[in-house]
């Protein structure tokens, strides 16, 4: 997993927690880095996992409303670090419609070795759009985050419905966001 | 509480401590990861330029000329090849429009190929090749066989020309052409030889007749003459008429009088027979030359029908029907004769499959012609065996023959297909049904400017 993951979640952790509470969770999990992150790096996918759930452990939040959050919190980061990813974009659907083939494919100019996951959609009218998450890895929280984060940047109220298309873990989900 | 502030200061530096350790090793990693990347970025450059380098040479190393060219029809590269086959240095050629290389193609066409293939989408040289004349630098025209691809970057479309220098192919293809027709005439001998030596011999024989005839004449007229003292001047005596009667009888003259018109009229048509295969023959075997000249395809059609006559006549009737309304044909005489010549002999060893022992019977050729648009079509149809469905794909290809060894080379159809598709701009396709027969279907263009 690319390493800015970990460095916007570390930020945000001393942001809105406090540096101590970000030391504290570093220190309580078995990382194999040490908690040194770089944002051009990469690093198992494992250990945002055990950092979150020491987080969940130190705020007594909710492991995924945590996940959600940071979602949430990087979008913002990203549209900030990576402002032409937004040209031309002028609203939450516009905008994930073109992750898989818009999006990824700049990501993968940065970052060649990014394992991404992917995002298949269709648009049964003008005002939803049907997302399906695929990926190896349990994330879909953090793409629920996403998205979200989205339509706060585009400053539009959604509606978004998620239901697991096989097991249940967060690997394979379908999102429908509705526009109101 | 001084004790509980020391403390937590304590902590704190602590916790600055840890998070300074992280950042110092984060910072190493990223400048050994920027370390990494450059290299490899270095790497990447060096192995981008070697095989730019490497594709430079192999460009610039094959005989084929290589030229790319914008949308615009601008010349943007060309390789070595092309500069040896125009005549011009890349620099001379390069931002220049294409058309100082292909005059011939802007001439023909009064338009831009390239235009007129981005506004309609009609291929016409693009996606396709096809024969055209290059202009060198010193005005002087050869051809050539040019193949365009078009190839789609991010934001633009750059067309890829493919040249290849056809003089030294077209010269061997005119020496081949020319060999296969005199082999085809030294196979049609035999028979050409048997259709003139049936007249022949009727008219050596009608002539022979006529001179014994005329002998026999001579004498009558002789002997008229010797009775003739016998007679008074204005007096036809009973003994007289009776003596002319009887020499009549005697030379069988009401014999000679009716045969011997016919003898003369039947050599008459024996003569015209044989001079009409001699002139179908002078008509197939003429040379031609290395420009189209506008023919009648009827007269030519049928002077092959002629010369092939004895490949066809035991097992075929032959049909023709030609439109009249088929204005002449812009084509390559000699060339075309044998594409006509392959087509029937075809046919009518596929009807003699078909009849198989059953010599009593004859098949059909039927040739017609007619005009389509812009285009003159020839369709030969037999009513043969049809070709099987393994050997369609290969019907065009050189070497490849279905006939028992000695009968075929390969060469008739794949040379009738190169004639008319590289030579003459025109299409040789055919439909077949197993136990039909086939028709192969010739088409023309009727002038160069619709070929294009």
């Amino acid at each position: 997993m690319k390493g800015v993951v970990f460095t916007e979640f570390i930020e945000m952790v001393e942001d809105k927690f406090s540096p101590e509470v970000a030391d504290r969770i570093i220190g309580e999990s078995d990382l194999p880095s040490g908690g040194a992150y770089t944002a051009v790096g990469t690093y198992d996918h494992e250990e945002i996992i055990q950092l979150v759930q020491a987080l969940g452990r130190e705020s007594e939040i909710p492991i995924p409303e945590l996940v959600r959050t940071f979602g949430q919190h990087l979008f913002g980061r990203l549209v900030a670090t990576y402002p032409q990813f937004l040209e031309g974009v002028e609203s939450t659907l516009d905008f994930l419609a073109r992750v898989e083939d818009v999006i990824h494919v700049e990501v993968r100019k940065l970052y060649p070795d990014a394992e991404l996951p992917t995002f298949a959609f269709s648009k049964p009218d003008g005002d939803c759009l049907e997302l399906d998450y695929h990926s190896p890895r349990p994330f879909a929280d953090l793409a629920e985050g996403l998205i979200l984060g989205c339509a706060e940047h585009f400053g539009e109220n959604i509606k978004l419905r998620r239901e697991p298309l096989t097991n249940g873990r967060g690997t394979h989900v379908r999102f429908t966001i509705t526009r109101c | 509480m001084s004790a509980l502030r020391s403390r937590a200061a304590n902590s704190s530096d602590e916790v600055l401590t840890r998070r300074l350790e992280r950042e110092r090793k984060a910072r190493k990693q990223a400048e050994a990861l920027l370390e990494q990347k450059s290299r490899e970025l270095f790497l990447s450059n060096v192995e981008i330029r070697e095989s730019e380098e490497r594709i430079r040479a192999i460009l610039n190393t094959v005989a084929s000329g290589i030229i790319t060219i914008s949308d615009e029809g601008m010349i943007e590269s060309v390789n070595c090849a092309v500069e040896q086959l125009f005549g011009y240095f890349a620099d001379e050629m390069i931002n220049q429009h294409v058309k100082i290389l292909f005059p011939s193609l802007y001439q023909e066409q009064g338009e831009d190929f390239i235009k007129t293939y981005l506004g309609s989408g009609q291929a016409r040289v693009i996606g396709t090749g096809r024969e055209i004349l290059g202009q060198r630098k010193d005005g002087t025209t050869f051809p050539l066989d040019l193949a365009v691809t078009e190839l789609h970057q991010t934001d633009r479309r750059v067309f890829i020309g493919v040249l290849r220098d056809l003089t030294y192919y077209n010269e061997l293809q005119r020496q081949l052409v020319n060999a296969q027709k005199l082999e085809s005439i030294g196979q049609l001998a035999a028979g050409i030889a048997h259709e003139i030596n049936t007249p022949i011999q009727f008219v050596g024989d009608n002539v022979r007749f006529v001179s014994d005839s005329i002998r026999d004449l001579l004498n009558i007229i002789g002997r008229y003459r010797a009775l003739l003292p016998e007679c008074e001047p204005g007096d036809r005596t009973i003994a007289s008429i009776c003596k002319g009667n009887e020499i009549e009888r005697q030379m069988d003259f009401p014999f000679l009088e009716e045969e011997m018109p016919k003898a003369l009229e039947q050599s008459l048509e024996g003569v015209s027979r044989v001079a009409e295969i001699v002139k179908a023959m002078k008509e197939f075997a003429h040379p031609g030359g290395e420009d189209k000249q506008s023919i009648d395809v009827h007269e030519a059609i049928q002077s092959t029908v002629i010369v092939a006559k004895n490949e066809w006549k035991f097992v075929a009737e032959m049909v023709t029907e030609f439109d009249s309304s088929l204005p002449p044909v812009p084509c390559l005489p000699g060339e075309f004769n044998q594409v006509i010549l392959n087509i029937i002999v075809n046919a009518a060893h596929a009807i003699t499959d078909a009849l198989g022992d059953d010599s009593g019977k004859k098949g059909t050729i039927t040739i017609t012609t007619r005009r389509d648009e812009d285009w003159a079509e020839i369709r030969i149809r037999d009513t043969g065996t049809g070709i099987p469905e393994n050997a369609r794909t290969k019907v065009f290809d050189p070497f490849y023959t279905t006939k028992e060894v000695g009968k075929g080379t390969g060469q008739g159809l794949a040379m009738a297909h190169s004639t008319i598709v590289d030579r003459h701009g025109g299409m040789l396709t055919f439909e077949t049904e197993i136990g039909k027969g086939t028709v192969f279907i010739v088409r023309l263009p009727l002038g160069d400017e619709e070929a294009c």
